[in-house]
Formats: C-alpha cells, sequence, structure tokens
C-alpha cells in the first residue's frame, strides 16, 4: 500500500505515487532551475509537463490509474537531464561545477533517525544509528553486542528501537536518513543504489573488511535462512489459502443448506404432529410469535454463514466484492435478529419448556388389562421391556409416555397374551424418539414365551415347565429361576440369553439359520441334564451341570467348565465339525469364566474345558495342557 | 588516457556540430506544417538528431522568444491541448538564410573533401 497524490500536470489531472510525485517535483524544480538563465524558464517547465502529461496518458489505462516512481523514472530518462540539455544545447557548460553546489547543499538538511536497511545486519538500527551520528556502525553493533553481557539491556534497547523506529525504504526517507537534500542527483544516485538483497549483500561483502566479514557472516546466514523460509511460505501460502477459502465455502454452504431446509420444514411441517417432535408446535406456539422467532433465529444464524461463505469466497478469488454499506445492513440486521431471538428465547423458553414437559403425550402413565389364566406370551417389537414376576394372579400393567404406549397392542385371546409395538411412521420426524414401554406381566401357569425383538426378564419364577422361543435381536434374562424342565429355541437372529438359578432339563435347540449367531450364558446355572441340539453359529457358555448331551454341527461352540458326562449324538457327525477359535478369544472366554466360577465360593473352581468335536470323538482339553503344539497337531489331524 | 582524451575531443566535436544544425533542423520541420513537440520530437529522434527529448522544450522557447515561431492552442482527442507551432514571417526568412548558410558550408566541405 503506499500513498498517492493527486496533481495537476499539463492542465490534466492524475492520481501519483507519493515516491513518484517527489521524483518529478524535483526533476521539474532542477530543469527550472538549468533554465534559470534563459528567458522563459516557466514556459518551458510548463512546455515540459504538457509533454509528460501527454505521455503519461497513453501509459495510463483503466487497469492502470497511478503513475508509480518506475513511469517517472523511465519518462525522465526519456525527457533527459539538465545535464543532457547540455551537452545536446550546449549553453551552460559548467556542468561539474553545479553538481558542486548541490553537495555542498545537501549539508544543510536536518538528519533523522532511521533504521538503514540497506546496510543491515540483524534490523537495520546500528547502522541507521551510524548514518545518523555519521560514524562507523561498527561501533554501535560493538556497544549492542557488549551489553547483552551486561545484563542483557542491549538487548532490550536494541528490539525496543527495531520496534519504534521506522526503516528507511523510499528514497526520500534514505537522504533524510543521510542528511541529503532530495536534489535530482541525490535520486539518481538512490534509485541505483537500491539493489535486490541478494546483490547488496554481495556488494557488501566485497566492499567490507575482513573483520566486517567475520562479524557479519552470522547474520548473513541467519537473514539467508529467514529468506529461504520466506520463500517457502510465500509457495506454500496461496495452497493454504485455497484450502481455508475452500473450507470456508464448503461449510458455509452446508451450514446454509441444514439452516434453510430446517427452517423451511418448521414453516411447512408446523401443524402435523409427527413431522417435528411428538409435540405439535403449532399448539404449543398458538400464543407465540412463531413466525417472529422463526424468522429471528434464522438471520441470526444464517449471517455469520453467509459473512463466512463471503470471506472464502474473498479468500479464494483474491477481489473483495464487499460494499460497506452492505457489511453494515447485514451486521445491523443480524444484531436486530440476535437481540429479538434472545429477548423472545428468554420470554417465551421456559413457557414453552413447561408445555412441552406438560404435554399429555408425553406424560408417563401406566394402563392394566385384565387377563384370567395367562399361559402363554408373544411379545414381538422394538422398545419393548417385558417383565415377568411371580405371583398369585394373573396380571397385565403397561407403563410408559402415553404417545409410547399408545403404539403397543395388547391382545388376549383365551389363555395367549399378545404384546405388539407398532413402529410409527418416523421417517420425515426430526426429533421423534421412541421410549421403552415396560410390561409388567404375573402368570403362575405361563408356559410358553416367544420373544421377537424385544427385551424380557423373568425374575424369581418357579415352575414345573416353560418354553422359550427366541428370535430376532432380543434378550432375555432369567434370573433366580426354579424351573423343572424348560426348551430354550434359537431362531434367527443374534440374540442374548442369560440364565441364573436352577433349570433341571435344559434343551437348546438353534436353527440351522446361518445369521442365528445367539448367546446364551448359563455360567451359573444349576441343571442336571442339558441338552444340546445345535445348528447354525451360536455361542452357548456353561457353566457346571451333570450331563451333557451334545449334537453339535456347523459353527456351533460350546465352552463348559465342571467335569460333566459329556455324550453326543454322533448321527450327525457327517456334518459336525472343528471350529477353530483363536487362542485370544479362548483367553477370553475361559478366563471369563473362571472369574465368575471362582465367585462361586464353595464350588471346586477348576479351570474350564474346551470342547470341540470332530465329529468322532469329543476332545476336552484343560487350559494348562493347550500348548500351540498340541493344538497345531490337532488341527492337523482333522 | 590518451585514448579517452580522443573520445571526449570527438564527442565535443559530434556534439558542436549537431548543435550548430539543430535549431536549423527544428525550423525545416516546422516550415513543412504546422506542428506539435511530440512530433517535432519524433521527427528528430527518428533523425538522430537528439537524444533525450527534453533538450527540444528551451530551443523552441528560445525560438519562439526571439520572434521565429508563433504558436496556437489545439485541442487534442487525447490528453491536453497541444502548442501548435507555425514559422512567422522573420521565421522563414531565418529558415531561407540558413538554407544557404547550409549549401555554402556543404559545397565548402565537398569541396574540402575532395
Amino acid at each position: 500500500m503506499k500513498k498517492t497524490i493527486s496533481i495537476n500536470l499539463g492542465g490534466q489531472a492524475f492520481t501519483i505515487e507519493e515516491e513518484a510525485y517527489n521524483r518529478l517535483r524535483n526533476y521539474l524544480e532542477e530543469i527550472k532551475k538549468h533554465c534559470g538563465q534563459n528567458a522563459d524558464a516557466d514556459e518551458v517547465v510548463s512546455d515540459i509537463e504538457l509533454g509528460m502529461a501527454e505521455k503519461f496518458k497513453t501509459t495510463l489505462s483503466a487497469y492502470k490509474e497511478i503513475i508509480t516512481l518506475d513511469d517517472v523514472e523511465s519518462l525522465i530518462k526519456v525527457m533527459g537531464t539538465p545535464e543532457d540539455f547540455d551537452r545536446e544545447v550546449g549553453d551552460n557548460p559548467k556542468v561539474g561545477e553545479e553538481v558542486k553546489e548541490d553537495v555542498i547543499n545537501n549539508k544543510l538538511v536536518k538528519r533523522r533517525l532511521y533504521r538503514d536497511v540497506d546496510n543491515r545486519l540483524l534490523g537495520g538500527v546500528a547502522a541507521g544509528l551510524g548514518a545518523y551520528f555519521e560514524v562507523d556502525p561498527l561501533i554501535f553493533r560493538l556497544l549492542f553486542f557488549a551489553s547483552i553481557f551486561a545484563g542483557g539491556f542491549g538487548l532490550g534497547l536494541y528490539l525496543l528501537l527495531w520496534l519504534i523506529v521506522p526503516a528507511a525504504r523510499s528514497v526520500n526517507q534514505k537522504l533524510e536518513m543521510n542528511g541529503e537534500a532530495p536534489t535530482l542527483a541525490a535520486f539518481e544516485r538512490f534509485s541505483k543504489n537500491s539493489m535486490a538483497w541478494k546483490d547488496n549483500w554481495k556488494k557488501r561483502w566485497q566492499e567490507s573488511s575482513w573483520i566486517k566479514k567475520i562479524i557479519s557472516l552470522p547474520f548473513l546466514a541467519l537473514d539467508c535462512l529467514i529468506m529461504v523460509l520466506k520463500k517457502i511460505w510465500s509457495k506454500l501460502w496461496p495452497a493454504i489459502r485455497f484450502i481455508f477459502g475452500f473450507g470456508f465455502i464448503c461449510f458455509s454452504l452446508l451450514a446454509l443448506g441444514i439452516i434453510g431446509v430446517s427452517s423451511l420444514y418448521a414453516i411447512l411441517e408446523a401443524h402435523s404432529v409427527y413431522r417435528l417432535s411428538y409435540v405439535p408446535i403449532a399448539e404449543i406456539s398458538s400464543s407465540l410469535p412463531f413466525i417472529w422467532m422463526l424468522l429471528s433465529a434464522f438471520l441470526s444464524l444464517a449471517i455469520p454463514a453467509l459473512f463466512l461463505l463471503f470471506a472464502g469466497i474473498i479468500i479464494v478469488s483474491h477481489k473483495n466484492f464487499m460494499r460497506f454499506s452492505m457489511v453494515a445492513i447485514l451486521i445491523s440486521l443480524w444484531m436486530v435478529a440476535g437481540i429479538a431471538c434472545i429477548s423472545m428465547g428468554l420470554r417465551y423458553g421456559p413457557d414453552v419448556y413447561v408445555r412441552v414437559k406438560n404435554y399429555p403425550a408425553l406424560q408417563l402413565s401406566t394402563r392394566q388389562m385384565q387377563v384370567n389364566d395367562l399361559k402363554k406370551i408373544n411379545v414381538s417389537g422394538d422398545y419393548i421391556r417385558l417383565i415377568v414376576e411371580s405371583g398369585a394372579t394373573s396380571s397385565v400393567s403397561v407403563s410408559g409416555r402415553n404417545v409410547d404406549i399408545k403404539n403397543v397392542d395388547l391382545k388376549n385371546d383365551g389363555d395367549t397374551l399378545s404384546i405388539n409395538r407398532q413402529r410409527v411412521n418416523e421417517e420425515y420426524c426430526l426429533s421423534c424418539k421412541s421410549n421403552e414401554v415396560t410390561v409388567t406381566v404375573t402368570a403362575p401357569d405361563l408356559n410358553y414365551l416367544k420373544i421377537n425383538g424385544a427385551d424380557v426378564e423373568l425374575n424369581k419364577i418357579t415352575s414345573p415347565e416353560i418354553n422359550f422361543e427366541v428370535s430376532k435381536n432380543s434378550s432375555l434374562n432369567i434370573s433366580e429361576a426354579k424351573i423343572a424342565s424348560s426348551t430354550l429355541t434359537l431362531l434367527n437372529g443374534s440374540s442374548d440369553v442369560n440364565l441364573d438359578g436352577e433349570i433341571k432339563v435344559l434343551t437348546v435347540n438353534s436353527s440351522k439359520d446361518t445369521s442365528s449367531v445367539s448367546t446364551l450364558s448359563a455360567l451359573s446355572l444349576k441343571s442336571q441334564n442339558i441338552i444340546l441340539n445345535l445348528q447354525g453359529s451360536p455361542k452357548i457358555v456353561l457353566g457346571n451341570p451333570e450331563n451333557i448331551q451334545a449334537n453339535l454341527s456347523n459353527q456351533a461352540r460350546v465352552y463348559y467348565g465342571g467335569q460333566p458326562k459329556i455324550s453326543g449324538d454322533l448321527k450327525n457327525k457327517g456334518v459336525m465339525h472343528y471350529t477353530k477359535i483363536s487362542e485370544t478369544e479362548y483367553d477370553k472366554e475361559t478366563q471369563a469364566a473362571s472369574e465368575k466360577q471362582d465367585e462361586n465360593a464353595g464350588e471346586e473352581s477348576k479351570a474350564p474345558y474346551r470342547l470341540y468335536s470332530d465329529g468322532l470323538n469329543y476332545y476336552h482339553l484343560e487350559r494348562g495342557q493347550l500348548g500351540d503344539e498340541v493344538f497345531s497337531e490337532m488341527s492337523e489331524s482333522f | 588516457m590518451d585514448q579517452d582524451n580522443f573520445q571526449k575531443s570527438l564527442d565535443n566535436a559530434e556534439a558542436q556540430m549537431r548543435k550548430g544544425v539543430l535549431e536549423f533542423a527544428i525550423l525545416l520541420v516546422i516550415a513543412k506544417e504546422k506542428t506539435y513537440a511530440t512530433e517535432i520530437i519524433g521527427r528528430l529522434l527518428e533523425a538522430r538528431l537528439v537524444v533525450v527529448e527534453g533538450t527540444i522544450y528551451p530551443l523552441l522557447s528560445r525560438l519562439k522568444n526571439s520572434g521565429l515561431l508563433n504558436y496556437d492552442w489545439e485541442e487534442s482527442k487525447s490528453g491536453p491541448p497541444r502548442k501548435y507551432y507555425s514559422l512567422t514571417e522573420k521565421g522563414r526568412k531565418f529558415l531561407d538564410g540558413c538554407q544557404m548558410q547550409w549549401d555554402s558550408l556543404e559545397h565548402a566541405i565537398t569541396n574540402l573533401k575532395k
């Protein structure tokens, strides 16, 4: 950025850089002085001004509106100095003397302190001081260096001066620094002097003595390093700028999209029940300035996003198209919207919160149902929890939010209870969220439970026989049970079954479906006979049963502890095969099992065995025995 | 050193000759048609009689003050108005005189060169 000046040259208006203006003014004054002896000096100067104006007009265009120092320099070269005039016209042969006069005049100009960046080692402070006091800067350098050891005072002073004292960058400043008058000759000397960074160092290096060379060497190295870093930065900067700008644009467009779509959605769907929320906004907000709140919220979010978008475009395109008026309007609009949004939020927010909280559909309630002699339960659906408790008579109660209970379908058909949760059409609902509904059942004669995707708990149930059928991603937890006989059928899906208590005879069947990856965990279950008819790929973990009859096939895995009697139905030997379980998985599971066993104090805690079958024999390996060699040997033999 | 001096003398002689004919050359250009400074400069640059353009302005001013030239302001399509110079009666006579002097000078030199 440079300061420009408007000038009148030959009756034409020009915009010219300050430095260029000074140069031009000096040139014209020099000519005037030179022509002083001639008749009409003013006329000659104004003629020259006219000629220059005409030339400048041809160099300027819509894309170049300002006259720079370079323009002036090149035009002066074309026009020639008064010395050139003399050589060509020969009115004033005493050229040399005049120059000498100039030099004498120069000394009268007052010096100013600048940092001499042309002769700098670090910041040019010492060089500037040297120029100011007309002594070798080396003196100041040594003083600064010496005072670093005197408590670092010099360093602080140096940095302070570096900050405060301006650098001599323009020719005018350089002349002032050296106390020279801004004459044409001085200008020319300095404009020739302004060299590239590299040439400047080269010249100074050649000119300086060996002691100065040694002193300046580390600074030269430092300067080189800084230059290299600057160059790298200047290469990297466009890429970084582009990434930032592009990121801004993408982010802001995304934000604007989200803000816009959700605002539109809020306006269009405010009246429907299941679009925004279970609570109809329109009903809640009937007494509120809903549209105004929405508008102010929209503006207070969208305007910053818009600014971010503009910032991104400006960064990428390098063109500032923002007008002050536009920025001012947007910012004031944003402030008004923000204030309105906050104040309306404070005014109506608590009110709305209370209304939503007290909205009937969201209240918790409990519904009772009359049932007699319940024997069978079918339960299906997500977000449903069935708790079966011991009790003398049959009863059913449902509790949850009204909106959730509404979707639970209870059907009592003879001795069968069907519990079914409908899925609400929530596809387009922004903030609808189903909550769990709890169904609590007491049924002394319960003997069949079919679970399809629900969570079921059986607490302290005593029964001669209960059979289970589990499918989909259900969960079945039986705790403190006392059941004589039970058949558990695992169908498709990855259900989770936990058994605890006592089941004298437990039969587990699993379907052949390959998607059946259910887990049954019965580590602390007391059991006499466990009959496993496993297909598909279930995982069964048993604690300490007395007898196991296992018919395994496909990918079925069984882990067990204790020392049960094992028998197997070998009719399936053709399809049964050994499944390799990774060492870590084995460790993890056996460890968990042994920990569980340790907890059961009094019981003989032995490391569990792993049962696997190749279809001909059952092998059980004790944990300690399962070395890598044994393992691989066995793998090979299959 | 000798070489330097020689070059200097040669330059000086050239400059002297150039100076002698410069006014004559300007008058010749203007005699053809009414014209302005930039165009005069252009013609002289072409003829390699001047090196820097600024030289012409003091000369034009002096010729005008001597009553050999006259000028009118004329608008230009691009840029500032221009001073269009033309010869006065006196200027025309002066040019005729110059012409005769040049011819005789040329004659003299040609004869000397034989």
